[in-house]
């Protein structure tokens, strides 16, 4: 699956993203084993051609699952050990095995298979979505068995625990919503949001997002993540680079996006206050590739609407 | 009137042709960890051309078709969410 083709640009939830200062996505399949391909999108376009970044930037990969069971916070159950994990993973190397031996000159064309060669020679990232500690220390042997140029951990829970290894290892984290409960029991209560800190402290590269149920709309949240990770602990400096310059390396797009530095593209937001904090992100200038964008979504129009109409009465 | 001046800086961004801003006397959180505080930025057409502290530097005004005092205010660059499954399903 390709999400660049099936980017709507006519959302009104976009509205009230960009509108706290979020201007670019990475467009991501959801679902199966390996989801497919991602695309990097600008939030301000006619249509999908217009606000295409950068298209297929990587494949992503639900790495199988550790463990099993575990309930939902109102009924929380005891986890069991997942009895097919090493025969999933022995599919999916499989697979790769598969891919990377392909050659469509000698075989049959594959699309899957076309679509994965590309990770190997480093053109394509390789974005696998894992958070237990079992899940990394096997996505690490994975990637070191097929020499990933661009490997990426998308969740990356525990990432913490081994700071080391993934340093030694060059993978980079794109971390979990942050605003969340603490995985097991005995975890400290604020553990989730010193994650950023913990990570930042054993110099691990890594980026906020927010990824998780009602992502769409959650995604406006993205300011708060970062300023839940400056107040546990992440310089406020570090906190804004964990949100523009990090991703953009983490993707590939740092050389025209990120940072307000010469050259680069004209792509920022002026706010009144501090971005980070829901009380003071006050937008009141976007400009996105050097053109102004408005500054206004339908839930601010409605608000506006329905003020003047009780202030009138 | 700040509405005012954006909308007038608004209407002339989109109005087709290209222009020379320069934004002063603003907070820069640049990305890569650094802050300039009253700072002066420059875009030109579609890019940065000038990130300075306006107590080092000086401008010209006649270089700059624009000129955008966003006093007391925070600029920051485009922020990114990634892993977003938002509007891929149309």
């Amino acid at each position: 699956m390709r999400t660049q083709i099936a980017f709507n640009t006519e959302s009104r939830v976009v509205e009230t993203v960009r509108t706290n200062g979020v201007l670019i996505t990475q467009a991501t399949p959801r679902g199966g084993r390996v989801s497919g391909a991602s695309s990097i999108m600008r939030l301000f376009a006619w249509n999908w051609e217009d606000a295409t970044v950068l298209k297929d930037d990587g494949i992503h990969i639900n790495w199988p699952k550790s463990t099993q069971g575990g309930g939902w916070w109102a009924e929380p159950k005891p986890k069991s050990r997942n009895k097919n994990y090493a025969s999933e993973i022995l599919k999916l190397m499989r697979f790769f095995e598969l891919a990377k031996s392909y050659d469509s000159n000698d075989t049959p064309f594959d699309l899957r298979l076309e679509a994965i060669k590309d990770c190997f020679v480093g053109t394509k990232r390789v974005y696998i979505h894992a958070n237990e500690l079992q899940q990394i220390h096997d996505v690490i042997d994975f990637v070191n068995a097929f020499k990933f140029p661009f490997p990426v951990i998308i969740g990356g829970y525990d990432a913490h625990l081994i700071g080391k290894k993934l340093k030694d290892a060059n993978i980079p984290i794109m971390l979990d919503r942050i605003h969340g409960l603490p995985q097991i029991e005995d975890e400290a209560t604020d553990l989730p949001y010193r994650i950023p800190a913990l990570l930042s402290e054993q110099g691990i590269k890594f980026c906020l997002q927010g990824s998780g149920d009602m992502e769409a709309m959650n995604s406006r949240n993205l300011p708060f993540l970062a300023g839940t990770a400056m107040a546990y602990g992440l310089d406020e400096e570090a906190a804004v680079r964990s949100i523009s310059l990090d991703p953009c390396e983490i993707i590939g797009i740092a050389a025209d996006y990120g940072s307000i530095e010469k050259g680069k593209k004209a792509s920022f937001f002026v706010s009144v206050g501090n971005a980070l904090d829901m009380m003071t992100n006050d937008v009141t200038l976007i400009c996105l590739d050097g053109v102004l964008r408005s500054t206004s979504n339908f839930q601010l129009e409605l608000y506006k609407r329905y003020r003047d109409k009780y202030e009138r009465q | 009137m700040r509405y005012f001046i954006f909308s007038i800086l608004f209407l002339i961004a989109n109005s087709g042709f290209t222009q020379k801003v320069l934004y002063t006397d603003v907070t820069v959180h640049v990305g890569n960890g650094t802050v300039i505080e009253n700072a002066i930025v420059g875009c030109d057409a579609d890019r940065f051309v000038l990130i300075k502290n306006a107590l080092t530097s000086s401008y010209k005004a006649k270089n700059w078709d624009t000129i955008v005092s966003l006093q007391g205010q925070h600029m920051y660059p485009s922020f990114v969410a990634t892993t977003r499954r938002l509007d891929s399903l149309k």
